[in-house]
């Protein structure tokens, strides 16, 4: 069960971010003339990176059956970084077109 | 017109590299939902002629080698469970409540699938002791068991006694418990490893992570909206915004299927998979947001 899991939701899911990634690093270029709008479109990547990391986690501990004691609670706080890194960037993001919209 | 075209095509190969990367996941849950039980045999057992001691030989092996499948196939249908000591579900102390909700009789076959997933989960090990004891269809035994937690609490192995009813080549109740110096043993291992200050620490660091993951994605979702009305202005923008935060509210949603994994009793397995497809979800809503942000961002400086 854990292999069919494993092929049928964390292998998509890993795919999925690596475009997601993909995707953020394109829009990111498009903002390259605003130098302020780099920053939190690399917040953003950096939490779909822990994001892909935390799947990642839980496909290493599935697949080789290592201690999920250990490995669990490492899933969960990337998990939870992740989420902190893309309030990172709405906050950042929202701060630069706040300043662009006064200047 | 060939804008337009450009623009049905991507959405197209849009559609079919989803559908592509979805297909594995509809199959994944079909053959969750559609794995029957099969028979493995995992170590061959001589035959005395009794064929019940050979099934119960067989069960044996089965969980030593961590087959729940295996474990599951030699289950008659109506089979009953009594894990009277808990071997499969108890908790340490440290612990809000059981994994197996304090239940320790398993009825229907999701339930004994549970427990025996329950029990590789914990890494168990069994060990006959002596004679198997045959009456009729009756099969009694001792045997040495060890699991994750007797280790931790440094008593593995401790022995129980088991009895079985076997027919037609299936297990039709199971009955195990720790013997009673093996109870004793166990609730001084107890006694020994109380909660200690680390421990209270641990426990209370992982609470405050969880609840700043809580908070961090509530929070985001509000600065999402915030940006979103930025840029009312701009058409299309508010769908790629709106795609984004319900990705965050999905991921919110994972790290609260963490928080209920820690305190509700369903099994293990199945709120692994859940909090996977909610993952997965995230990762697709910030990928279709992403898609459209990208395309509004690069349709706007023509317009």
């Amino acid at each position: 069960m854990i292999s069919a899991y494993l092929y049928g939701l964390v292998t998509p899911g890993l795919l999925v971010l690596v475009l997601t990634l993909f995707y953020i690093s394109r829009i990111r270029s498009l903002f390259a003339a605003v130098p302020r709008l780099e920053r939190p479109w690399l917040l953003f990547e950096a939490g779909v990176i822990l994001l892909f990391a935390s799947l990642l986690v839980a496909a290493i501990s599935d697949s080789f059956g290592l201690n999920s004691g250990l490995l669990g609670p490492v899933g969960n706080v990337l998990l939870v970084l992740t989420a902190f890194f893309i309030l990172w960037a709405m906050v950042t993001m929202k701060r630069v077109w706040t300043i662009s919209e006064s200047d | 017109m060939r804008k337009r075209l450009r623009s049905a095509l991507r959405y197209v190969t849009l559609i079919i590299i989803l559908t592509l990367l979805f297909v594995p996941l509809i199959s994944a849950f079909t053959q969750v939902a559609e794995q029957g039980p099969r028979i493995v045999k995992i170590r061959g057992h001589g035959r005395v002629g009794q064929d019940a001691i050979s099934v119960i030989a067989d069960f044996d092996s089965a969980l030593n080698a961590h087959h729940p499948d295996a474990a599951l196939a030699l289950f008659s249908d109506g089979a009953v469970v009594s894990d009277l000591s808990n071997i499969a579900c108890l908790s340490g102390t440290n612990l809000p409540s059981p994994p197996c909700g304090g239940q320790n009789v398993f009825h229907t076959t999701m339930q004994i699938r549970g427990w025996l997933e329950q029990l590789v989960k914990e890494g168990i090990q069994v060990k006959e002791i002596g004679n198997y004891r045959v009456t009729a269809a009756n099969v009694t035994w001792d045997l040495e068991v060890t699991v994750d937690e007797y280790r931790r609490l440094d008593v593995a192995p401790l022995v129980a006694n088991a009895m079985a009813v076997v027919q037609d080549w299936k297990i039709k109740s199971l009955t195990i418990s720790l013997d009673q110096e093996s109870t004793k043993k166990l609730v001084l291992g107890y006694a020994a490893h109380q909660r200690t200050p680390y421990s209270i620490l641990a426990s209370g660091v992982g609470f405050g992570i969880l609840v700043l993951g809580l908070v961090f994605p509530a929070a985001a979702a509000y600065y999402i909206s915030r940006v979103k009305d930025l840029f009312a202005t701009v058409p299309g923008l508010k769908k790629p915004w709106t795609l984004l935060q319900a990705g965050v509210a999905s991921l919110f949603i994972a790290i609260l299927l963490v928080g209920i994994r820690s305190t509700v009793r369903a099994p293990p397995s199945y709120l692994d998979i859940i909090q996977y497809v909610v993952i997965v979800l995230t990762g697709f809503f910030f990928l279709v947001a992403m898609v459209l942000m990208k395309r509004v961002w690069l349709v706007a400086p023509n317009d």
